[in-house]
C-alpha cells in the first residue's frame, strides 16, 4: 500500500513539475462516468510487469501480452521505429506508458511523440499504480488525455507540423484500443486531419507569401514611419466604445441599412473587401482594414474623397497604402517592425494578424482595450451557394467544403480556412473573458464564446450616444518621430552593410562546402562553416531574408532523408548559401530603393 | 521440428506489431504444418498441442492479436522443442 502510495506521490509531483496544465486540469475536474469502457484494472504479468486490463459488457480486454509485457513493446517499437529528423509520431492510447517508452527509446533527437489517452480513468488509475516519472520528465513527449487536455491536440498539431515534416508523419494505435475505444479513436482521427490540413495551409501560405511580406514591408517603409500610434490611439480611446467589425459575409446585406445608423455611435471598422459596397450605400466606415498582402486594392474612386483611416500591417499590398489618402495606423507585426522599434526605443504592442483580416481587427481592438466587439457580416459560411455580400457565385470552387453547426442551430456549409477563421475567433474570445462579443447575423456558422444578438438590437441597447469618433482619430499621434525616423534610416543604412556582408560570407561559405564536399569530412573546415553560419545567423538584417530562406530550406529538409551520401549533405548546404547571396542582393536593393523613398517623401537629404 | 519454431517467432513479431493479416497468412501455414508434424508425437503431447491450438483459435475469434501470439511463444513452444 505505501509503495503505491509512494508512486502516486511521485508522478503527481512529476506531473506539477513538468506537465502542469495536465496537473491543474485534472484537480479541477469532476469525476465522470466511464466511457466506453466499464471499469479498468492492473495485474501482474507472468513477468512481473504490471499489465491493464478493461471491461466493456461482458468483454474482458487485456492491453499488455499477459506473458511478456515489455517483449511485446519492444517489438511493437521496433515497427514504429523513426529515420527522419524532425518527425512527428502520433500514438492513439497511452496504456501503461509501456509502449510509448519503447518508442522514445528509439526516436532520434529533436522528434516529437504526441500521445493520446482517450481514457481519462485508466491514465488516473496508471498515475496511481505505475511509475511514470521518467515518462512524464522526457520533453519528446506531449501528453493529450480525453476529457482533460483533449482540446490542445489541435493546436499542437498545427505549431508540430510544417513543411519539412508533413510527409514523414506517423501514427499509431496501441493494441486494441481502436477497438475498445471506436466513438474517441473517430473523434482523434477527424481532429488530427483538420489541424494537420490547418498546419499546411498555413505553412504553404507562409512560404508561398514569405517573399512577397517582406518586399512589401520595405516598399511600404515610408507609410510605416509616417504611421499613427496604436498605443497612442488607446490612451486616448474615448471611454465605452464599442466598435462594429464589418466583414463580407452574404448577411451583410440585410444589415446594411440598420448600419447606416451607428456611424458615430460606434467605431465602425470595415474590411477591405467591402469598402465599395458600404461607400455605394453611403456608408463610410471610419477605418478600412486589410492585411493581406496580395489582396486586390477596392476600386471605388471614393475611397479618397473620405475620411477613413487605414488600419493595416507592413506586409500588406503597397498599392492599397498609395491608393488610401489619410491617416494610417500600421501595426506592429514583429519582425522589421518591432526592430525598428527596438532601435528608436518606441514600444508598440505587437499585435498578431491571424489568418483573416477580420481576426486581425480583432487582435487590434483587444489591443486598444475595446470591451464590446460587435460581429457584422461575419457569416464564415455559404449563404445560398454564395460566398460573398455582393458576389454572384460561391467563389474559389476549389477550395474544400466542410460542415459546421450554424448560428441558427442548422448545419451549414464552410470552406476549410473559413473554419480555421471561425476557430482563431473562439481562441481569442475564450482568452479574452473581460470582452463581449456579440454576432448580429441570422445565418451562417456559429462562432463559440459569442452573444447572438440582431443589430438593430444592439444598437438600440449599446450604441444610443454619439462618441467623438473622428476627432479622435485625427488626434492619434505618430509613432516614429523625427528623430526616431532618423534613428531608423540608419539602422536601415546597417542592413544594407551586412546584406553586403552577408553575400561575402555566403560566398566563402561556398567555397568551403566544395572542399567539403571532396575532402569528406575536414573537422577544420566543418568548424570554419559553423562560425560563418552563426555570424550570419547574429545580424539585425536577417529578418529580412530569414522567411524567404526558410521556406527554400524547409522544402529541402524535407527531402534531407532522401540524400545518399555525405557529398549530397554538403551540396545541398551550399545551395542554401547560394540562396542566400541571391536573396540579399535582392534586398539590398529593395532597401537601398526604400531609403531613397523614405528621404523624398519626408523631403529630407 | 526446428521450421515451425522458427515460424512461430515470425508470427510472434507480427502479432506483437499488429500486422493481422500476414500474422493470420502465416498462422494457417503454421496449423498445416503443424498437423503434419505432431502425427510423429507421443499421444499424450499431441493432446496438450491440441488444447494448445484450440486456445489460439478462441483468442483468434477474440481479435486477440497479442494472445495469439503469448500462447505460440510462451505455450505451444516448449512443447515443440
Amino acid at each position: 500500500m505505501d509503495t503505491e502510495k509512494n508512486v502516486y506521490e511521485a508522478n503527481m509531483k512529476a506531473l506539477q513539475l513538468y506537465r502542469r496544465d495536465i496537473c491543474e486540469k485534472l484537480e479541477r475536474q469532476e469525476k465522470q462516468k466511464f466511457f466506453e469502457i466499464d471499469t479498468c484494472n492492473i495485474e501482474a504479468a507472468k513477468d512481473g510487469s504490471e499489465i491493464l486490463y478493461c471491461s466493456k459488457g461482458d468483454k474482458v480486454y487485456y492491453l499488455n501480452s499477459k506473458y511478456a509485457p515489455l517483449k511485446e513493446a519492444q517489438t511493437w517499437a521496433k515497427k514504429c521505429e523513426v529515420k527522419n529528423i524532425n518527425q512527428i509520431s502520433i500514438i492513439f492510447g497511452m496504456g501503461n506508458g509501456m509502449f510509448v517508452k519503447a518508442l522514445l527509446e528509439r526516436i532520434p533527437v529533436g522528434n516529437t511523440v504526441i500521445v493520446y489517452e482517450p481514457s481519462k480513468e485508466i491514465f488516473e488509475l496508471v498515475l496511481k499504480k505505475i511509475d511514470l516519472v521518467e515518462l512524464l520528465k522526457n520533453s519528446k513527449l506531449r501528453i493529450l488525455v480525453s476529457g482533460v487536455n483533449e482540446e490542445e491536440l489541435y493546436h499542437l498539431i498545427e505549431r508540430e507540423v510544417n513543411a519539412s515534416n508533413f510527409y514523414h508523419q506517423n501514427c499509431f494505435v496501441l493494441p486494441r484500443y481502436g477497438e475498445i475505444f471506436p466513438c474517441e479513436y473517430g473523434k482523434f482521427i477527424s481532429e488530427m486531419r483538420k489541424a494537420e490540413e490547418n498546419a499546411y495551409v498555413q505553412e504553404i501560405t507562409l512560404i508561398g507569401l514569405g517573399k512577397k511580406s517582406i518586399k512589401n514591408s520595405i516598399e511600404n517603409l515610408k507609410y510605416i514611419l509616417d504611421g499613427k500610434s496604436l498605443k497612442n490611439a488607446k490612451e486616448t480611446m474615448p471611454p465605452n466604445l464599442n466598435a462594429i467589425i464589418v466583414s463580407a459575409g452574404p448577411s451583410l446585406m440585410e444589415e446594411i441599412e440598420i448600419l447606416k445608423k451607428a456611424k458615430g455611435k460606434a467605431l465602425i471598422i470595415a474590411v477591405e473587401r467591402i469598402v465599395d459596397l458600404l461607400l455605394e450605400n453611403g456608408i463610410v466606415p471610419d477605418m478600412i482594414a486589410s492585411a493581406d498582402p496580395i489582396k486586390a486594392v477596392p476600386a471605388s474612386e471614393k475611397m479618397q474623397d473620405v475620411q477613413m483611416v487605414f488600419l493595416t500591417t507592413p506586409p500588406c499590398n503597397p498599392k492599397l497604402y498609395q491608393k488610401h489618402k489619410g491617416i494610417k495606423i500600421v501595426c506592429n507585426n514583429g519582425g522589421l517592425y518591432q526592430n525598428l522599434c527596438l532601435t528608436t526605443g518606441i514600444q508598440e504592442d505587437m499585435v498578431s494578424s491571424g489568418g483573416s483580416v477580420a481576426t486581425f481587427v480583432f487582435g487590434v481592438l483587444i489591443s486598444l482595450g475595446v470591451k464590446r466587439i460587435i460581429l457584422v457580416g461575419q457569416d464564415l459560411a455559404f449563404k445560398n451557394g454564395k460566398s460573398h455580400a455582393g458576389a454572384t457565385q460561391g467563389g474559389d470552387p476549389w477550395r474544400m467544403k466542410i460542415e459546421v453547426e450554424g448560428v441558427d442551430g442548422t448545419t451549414v456549409i464552410t470552406r476549410q480556412d473559413w473554419a480555421m477563421f471561425k476557430k482563431d475567433f473562439e481562441d481569442r474570445i475564450e482568452n479574452n473573458p473581460d470582452i463581449e462579443c456579440i454576432d448580429t447575423k441570422n445565418t451562417g456558422a456559429k462562432i463559440k464564446g459569442t452573444k447572438h444578438m440582431s443589430l438593430a438590437k444592439v444598437l438600440e441597447e449599446y450604441c444610443k450616444e454619439e462618441i467623438p469618433i473622428q476627432e479622435w482619430l485625427k488626434e492619434i499621434e505618430s509613432v516614429f518621430k523625427e528623430s526616431d525616423r532618423k534613428k531608423a534610416l540608419q539602422e536601415l543604412g546597417l542592413y544594407r552593410d551586412e546584406l553586403k556582408e552577408t553575400i561575402e560570407i555566403s560566398n566563402e561559405a561556398i567555397k568551403l562546402c566544395e572542399q567539403l564536399k571532396d575532402e569528406k569530412g575536414n573537422e577544420d573546415s566543418v568548424e570554419k562553416l559553423q562560425n560563418l553560419t552563426e555570424k550570419l545567423t547574429d545580424m539585425r538584417s536577417r529578418i529580412l531574408i530569414n522567411d524567404i530562406l526558410y521556406g527554400y530550406t524547409t522544402e529541402m529538409q524535407a527531402g534531407v532523408s532522401n540524400l545518399e551520401s555525405e557529398g549530397d549533405l554538403w551540396e545541398s548546404t551550399k545551395g542554401i548559401f547560394e540562396k542566400t547571396i541571391e536573396v540579399a542582393g535582392e534586398m539590398r536593393e529593395d532597401l537601398k530603393e526604400a531609403i531613397r523613398e523614405i528621404k523624398e517623401y519626408f523631403g529630407e537629404e | 521440428m526446428k521450421e515451425l519454431v522458427n515460424l512461430i517467432e515470425e508470427i510472434v513479431e507480427l502479432c506483437y506489431q499488429q500486422k493481422k493479416a500476414e500474422a493470420y497468412e502465416k498462422i494457417n501455414l503454421f496449423i498445416n504444418e503443424i498437423v503434419k508434424a505432431i502425427v510423429e508425437l507421443p499421444e499424450s503431447k499431441v493432446v496438450e498441442i491440441n488444447g494448445i491450438l484450440q486456445n489460439i483459435l478462441s483468442a483468434m475469434e477474440e481479435n486477440d492479436i497479442v494472445a495469439v501470439a503469448d500462447l505460440l511463444e510462451y505455450e505451444l513452444k516448449e512443447k515443440l522443442v
